[in-house]
């Protein structure tokens, strides 16, 4: 309401300044012009020896000050003239454009009026949408309230779970070390024991080795031990001459470790006493019998059978 | 109660356990095969007491006759470490240590009529008094004796006592004991002289039993060692004589046309085998000596001579060149069909049958010469046991372990004998002249 009538004062003040200006430009405006007294009154001749030409040159340049004046005067009325033409004009078209402001202030009220429905129609649900706004952002706040809460809960439940997560991976690291450290250990233990087994079946093997190769080098001692034995007595058997094929003679012989025979006794003979005496002194004769090679094939008694052979 | 009948079954059963130990535990030895060789023995030098030396060295008797027989070694007496003179002296290290098995010594003593005691042990070295070698205190005595000997039969006394050594050591008799028959032949030409001898049987102490310019051949023993049969060209003829040794008594039994030779005595002494050429050719006979009934046993062209017995007189084996060259054939006694007995080699003859009538020697040509060989009837397995290269006239000792016969050394005939084994020869030291045709005696009756 305020803005029409501002523009309604300012349309008034406008139309006086335009009057003002109008009659200066009619009745007013008749006064030299002061700035040219100055000019007539300022310069002053000085100079004492004026020559000839210098005169001249001074009366050329006042005729041409005359002509000049002269040709401004007749400018300036040309420009008056001009410039009232340009002002009728001008005034012409500022009745037009008074008009044409009047017509555009009618327009600019009707605008005014729309714009201020619109406005207020703009305001409404602006004000509206303030509410709406408001209540959105207070069921935003609200919710956001709610979320953080729940984030909250989340977090802190999150937080818990994580924690008692951790609690038990610690639990369950614990547990995976221990069970580590048991199945370590027993790994360490089966590996202990399978050494031990290794061991003990290896040494089971060198044993039963060295067992065998005893057997084996006790076998074949064995054999060299009695044939060394036989060997000797054989020697020193002289087979009578009256002797019958077939006829064969036991003698049970007892030696101590070293050999020497202790006894000799012929306990079973088909032959003659000649028989018996010759395999009786080929026995005793072989004392001392050739040592064991080893103490295992040392045997207390030797059973000694002659056979008379072809 | 039940406790100890507990600990008794133990004890038993622990017992059980240690007896089936220790008999599995005996060690198994078979010995199949022992050494030739003669039985280690040494005879010690006998002592003596009195006033003078035996006459004869008994232990060197005895240990050239258990040399000769080749069924001993004798330990030479240089290694000998001690002479005892009686069992309690003997140290029996120091004859193992030589290797002796079986030890001699004796004594001769003093007896009455100038004659001797002479006692001897045999000890076996290896063994101590009860037999076993545990006891060491005493060896053992095999045999020990004391003979009473008169003066001048050390010698006998000694081939005595080596005949008991050699029959307790061999189980075998001995044959030491005994005296040979043999023939000599002494000079050249005329002045050749023979002589029918009897010797022991080492050769030591000859006596003629008959002597003779012409020759005699073939002697014989009776089996009862009292008579000799011989040839004798005496009469320039050959006849058979038998000869009582203790009288010197004689009787022919032979004397027909031709050749009168080889007589041999059956084994029960009753008749006698011969060669007669009556019919031709050399033919064997028999000749009933309480008869002089005659039984001709070959009917062939060929020469059938050399007649033997076999110890059970049911056959004879005889040399007989019916083959076209000498080879030993058998015949039964009553006659009949001979057969040829040896095989190898292209001359064989002169055969004797060994006492127990399992082998022959005989002379047996071989590259080297004629030899004396030993073959086993039964296997007809010879085998040559002289050295020789004209040996002849092989005679079997009486206990068939050695052989006497006849060879060449030094250009002149002398007597060998070898063990029947040929392991061990020696030739007799006789008198000068050659010697031949040698006949063991039989075994002196007891």
């Amino acid at each position: 309401m305020s803005g029409g009538r501002d523009t309604l004062v300012g349309l008034l003040l406008s139309l006086l300044g335009h009057a003002l200006l109008l009659g200066l430009l009619i009745f007013g405006y008749r006064a030299p012009p002061a700035p040219l007294a100055p000019a007539a009154t300022g310069p002053v001749i000085q100079a004492r020896a004026v020559d000839e030409k210098r005169i001249e040159q001074e009366m050329e340049r006042l005729r041409q000050e005359e002509a000049e004046k002269k040709q401004a005067e007749e400018a300036r009325l040309r420009r008056l003239e001009a410039e009232r033409k340009r002002l009728e004009k001008q005034r012409r078209q500022e009745e037009k454009r008074l008009a044409d402001l009047k017509r555009k202030r009618a327009e600019e009220q009707r605008r005014a009026r729309e714009k201020k429905a619109l406005e207020q129609a703009a305001e409404k649900a602006r004000r509206e949408k303030a509410v709406a706004e408001k209540a959105r952002l207070e069921k935003l706040r609200r919710e956001k309230a709610a979320e953080e809460a729940r984030l909250a809960r989340l977090k802190a439940e999150k937080e818990r779970l994580a924690r008692e997560k951790a609690a038990e991976q610690k639990r369950l690291a614990e547990l995976e070390a221990q069970r580590k450290i048991r199945e370590q250990k027993a790994r360490e233990e089966a590996a202990r024991k399978a050494r031990e087994a290794e061991l003990q079946r290896r040494l089971a093997e060198e044993e039963a080795r060295l067992q065998a190769e005893r057997q084996r080098r006790l076998a074949r001692e064995a054999r060299l031990y009695q044939d060394a034995i036989r060997a000797r007595v054989q020697r020193n058997w002289r087979r009578p001459a009256n002797v019958r094929e077939g006829d064969t003679c036991q003698v049970l012989v007892q030696q101590i470790p070293g050999g020497e025979i202790v006894s000799a006794r012929v306990t079973q003979c088909t032959g003659d006493e000649i028989f018996r005496r010759s395999v009786e002194t080929a026995v005793l004769k072989s004392s001392p019998l050739p040592p064991a090679p080893d103490p295992d094939l040392f045997e207390r008694e030797i059973q000694f059978t002659f056979i008379v052979t072809e | 109660m039940a406790e100890t009948r507990f600990f008794l079954r133990i004890l038993l059963l622990l017992t059980l356990l240690v007896w089936g130990g220790s008999a599995r535990a005996i060690l198994q030895i078979e010995i199949t095969e022992g050494v030739e060789g003669g039985i280690p023995i040494a005879v010690v030098p006998f002592g003596w007491s009195g006033a003078v030396p035996p006459e004869s060295d008994v232990a060197a008797i005895i240990s050239a006759d258990l040399a000769r027989s080749g069924r001993f070694s004798l330990a030479a007496r240089e290694a000998f470490r001690e002479f005892p003179r009686h069992g309690g002296e003997v140290h029996f290290e120091n004859w193992r240590a030589i290797g002796v098995e079986n030890l001699v010594v004796g004594r001769v003593l003093p007896g009455p009529d100038g004659g001797y005691q002479v006692q001897f042990q045999l000890f076996d070295i290896y063994r101590q008094g009860d037999g076993t070698a545990g006891d060491a205190s005493r060896i053992k005595q095999l045999a020990g004796y004391n003979l009473p000997t008169p003066r001048g039969g050390l010698r006998r006394a000694a081939h005595t006592i080596a005949d008991l050594i050699y029959e307790t050591l061999t189980g075998e008799p001995g044959a030491f004991n005994t005296r040979m028959a043999y023939i000599t032949a002494v000079g050249q030409g005329e002045a050749r002289r023979y002589a029918l001898r009897v010797a022991d049987a080492d050769g030591y102490d000859p006596v003629t039993v008959v002597e003779s310019p012409e020759p005699l051949m073939s002697p014989a023993w009776s089996p009862d060692g009292r008579q000799l049969a011989y040839v004798s060209f005496e009469g320039k003829r050959a006849a058979i004589y038998l000869q009582e040794l203790a009288t010197g008594e004689r009787r022919l039994v032979s004397q027909r046309p031709g050749i009168n030779g080889a007589p041999a005595w059956s084994p029960d002494g009753r008749r006698l085998a011969l060669t007669l050429s009556e019919a031709g050719d050399p033919e064997i006979y028999i000749l009933e000596l309480a008869t002089g009934r005659l039984t001709r046993l070959t009917h062939n062209t060929a020469i059938d001579t050399e007649p033997v017995w076999m110890p059970d007189g049911r056959s004879l084996l005889f040399t007989s060149d019916r083959s076209g060259a000498p080879q030993i054939y058998r015949i039964p006694v009553e006659g009949g069909r001979a057969r040829r007995i040896t095989f190898e080699g292209g001359y064989n003859a002169a055969a004797d049958v060994s006492p127990d009538g399992k082998r022959i020697a005989m002379v047996h040509r071989t590259e080297a010469g004629y030899r004396i060989a030993v073959m086993e009837l039964e296997s007809g397995l010879l085998r040559v046991v002289s050295q020789g290269r004209l040996d002849e006239s092989p005679s079997f000792a009486p206990n068939g372990a050695m052989i006497l016969y006849a060879t060449e050394h030094g250009g002149r005939g002398v007597l060998a004998a070898v063990s029947s084994d040929g392991s061990a020869s020696q030739r007799l030291v006789l008198q000068e002249g050659d010697v031949r045709e040698p006949a063991w005696g039989p075994l002196p009756r007891h």
